[in-house]
């Protein structure tokens, strides 16, 4: 009898342990793969409005370091991402706006270039992430890919 | 006392012969099988045993004749090519010579005239006597071929096997002087050892090797598996003895060192040292090649012929445009180079061997590759030099030589791989392999070793 009521009470813990789990839903981002393998790591967040975001992040030092904002998932092949075309908004070190690790929206521009001011994003689902290249134009450091969600 | 003392001496003298005897099996047994192949050349000495005469005690004297008889057989029979000829074989002789050991005192003329009636090359007379308990014994040696008394020995000690062994030696000695006379001795030494030997076509044994032979004339091969055989003729008389040291030669050294003038290795080079290329190019950004030259030639009379090796290791740079703006990015290549060629030089001017002013030419392979952080090619290419090279001498010592090298000429270094990199906004840019000529104007200076060859 009491290794019957043992058994139960192990099963009602994995249970509930089971169900917290679930009610948090993300998922950890420490298990998120960075863009670029082998690179070292961005930690970014976003701030401000959801339409017109501001990116921040520890700053890397590099002199190439680009921030985008992908309206589909970001795909990568050897350390080239393929879908550039799915970029709406992008920032560079080039543009000569904003300083690197704290931007604002406005800093950016559209994608394919543009001089005009960037639009405001429209409601739907975001993806974007940093990333760092060196002189030689490898990427040295990247960040995981993020979801932004505009209601 | 004195009945006894016949019987001891037969025991020993038995003993004697014996142990004789049994010296006599070993010897045959262990003599190299060349002795067997040279019997056809041998020439026999044909050696008389005087009949044995003794004074004093007859009785006793008549039981020693066959043991001391015996003795003598079995010591002349230990010595090859030598044959002992019994006096009954000559009765006229014994009728000539009542007491032999008048031979001792003949003429010289004489006795080379008793060899020509008889054909004996030499006699062996032996008398004793006895003097109460002592011995007395005379040992006569003739040699009819030179009509010389060659040995006359008393001996006067106790009878035993000390005087018995001092009689062997001296009658073994007798027979192998006389032998020697007529025969020639050929030694065979070479390098490397265990080299086989030939005389006259038929194998002998091999290195070290002592042939006695007779008189003749004689060609001896001397041979080993991979090294060039050594040839030679001699005309060999009478107790002539040949030593020959015979040096094998490999057929490569062989081929240069004994050759004739025209063809042969003068002098060994080994040189190592720095070559500079003004390579001025753009794509990739290599301005200036440094590399390290080792040169290893043989001097064949006028001509020097060899290899040469080159290697070098370098960085090139492209600038890249970047989102920054033009030539803000920086492509680094990590290359290596190396080249093998043949090369030859020959000499326009020459001061004795303290100052040459050669030109030079070289003409091979080149391998090279290009390497960057993603990827890396390579290539192989031809390459060539053509140059003019001035040489110093620094030191000489001996045979062994330093010399300082000087060299201005042009220099193709193959077709170099590299990787053309584009910049890209979104992660790596794509890297084309592209190859490129490389050649310049090339100087350069180094540190010549020569061995020069012993006819300098």
């Amino acid at each position: 009898m009491p290794r019957l009521l043992i058994v139960a009470c192990a099963s009602l813990w994995i249970l509930a342990a089971c169900g917290a789990e679930g009610e948090n839903g993300n998922p950890d981002p420490t298990y998120q793969n960075q863009l670029f393998s082998g690179t070292a790591r961005i930690n970014a967040a976003k701030d401000g409005s959801s339409y017109q975001p501001g990116f921040s992040w520890i700053a890397t030092g590099y002199r190439h370091v680009v921030c985008a904002v992908f309206k589909s998932p970001i795909h990568v092949k050897e350390n080239q991402i393929t879908n550039s075309d799915d970029v709406v908004w992008i920032w560079h070190t080039g543009l000569g706006t904003g300083r690197e690790g704290n931007i604002r929206y406005s800093d950016g521009r559209p994608h394919p270039a543009s001089s005009d001011a960037p639009a405001p994003l429209q409601d739907g689902v975001y993806y974007w992430g940093v990333w760092a290249l060196n002189d030689a134009g490898h990427a040295v450091a990247s960040s995981v890919e993020y979801t932004l969600n505009v209601p | 006392m004195k009945k006894l003392f016949p019987s001891l001496m037969s025991c020993i003298i038995s003993a004697v012969v014996a142990q004789a005897a049994w010296a006599d099996e070993t010897f045959e047994k262990h003599q190299p099988a060349m002795d067997a192949r040279t019997a056809a050349d041998e020439q026999v000495v044909e050696i008389l045993l005087a009949p044995l005469g003794a004074e004093g005690q007859e009785g006793e004297s008549r039981g020693l004749i066959p043991m001391v008889t015996r003795l003598v057989q079995n010591t002349l029979s230990r010595v090859p090519a030598v044959k002992l000829t019994p006096p009954g074989k000559l009765p006229e002789l014994d009728k000539r010579f009542v007491d032999f050991s008048a031979l001792a005192s003949m003429e010289r003329l004489a006795l080379i005239d008793l060899k020509n009636q008889t054909g004996l090359d030499g006699v062996i007379f032996v008398s004793w006597r006895w003097e109460e308990a002592s011995f007395e014994l005379a040992l006569g040696l003739v040699d009819l071929r030179n009509g010389r008394v060659h040995l006359s020995r008393k001996f006067s000690e106790p009878f035993g096997a000390v005087l018995l062994s001092h009689i062997e030696e001296a009658i073994e000695g007798f027979a192998i002087s006389i032998r020697r006379s007529i025969r020639v001795t050929i030694q065979v030494t070479s390098e490397p050892e265990g080299c086989e030997v030939f005389v006259n076509d038929q194998p002998v044994g091999k290195t070290p090797q002592t042939v006695e032979l007779r008189t003749g004339t004689y060609r001896l091969r001397v041979e080993h598996e991979g090294y060039r055989p050594h040839l030679s003729t001699h005309d060999l008389s009478d107790g002539d003895r040949l030593e020959l040291h015979a040096v094998l030669q490999n057929p490569l050294a062989a081929r240069f060192l004994n050759a004739p003038p025209g063809l042969r290795v003068d002098s060994r080079e080994l040189s190592a040292g720095y070559r500079y290329v003004f390579v001025n190019s753009d794509e990739p950004a290599w301005r200036h090649g440094h590399s390290l030259l080792l040169d290893g030639t043989l001097r064949i009379n006028d001509w020097q012929a060899g290899l040469r090796f080159g290697f070098s290791a370098f960085e090139s740079h492209q600038r890249l445009d970047t989102f920054l703006g033009q030539n803000e990015g920086d492509f680094v290549l990590q290359h290596n180079l190396i080249q093998l060629m043949a090369l030859c030089l020959y000499p326009v001017w020459e001061k004795y061997s303290f100052a040459h002013l050669k030109l030079g030419a070289a003409a091979g392979l080149a391998w090279s590759s290009a390497k960057s952080a993603a990827r890396s090619t390579d290539k192989w290419t031809g390459a060539a030099d053509l140059f003019a090279q001035a040489e110093v001498r620094l030191l000489r010592s001996g045979n062994f030589g330093i010399d300082l090298l000087l060299s201005l000429g042009f220099s193709y270094l193959g077709e170099l791989p590299y990787l053309e990199k584009t910049f890209s906004l979104f992660g790596e840019g794509e890297e084309r392999v592209r190859n490129r000529h490389m050649f310049g104007p090339t100087g350069s200076a180094a540190l010549q070793f020569k061995w020069y060859n012993d006819i300098f």
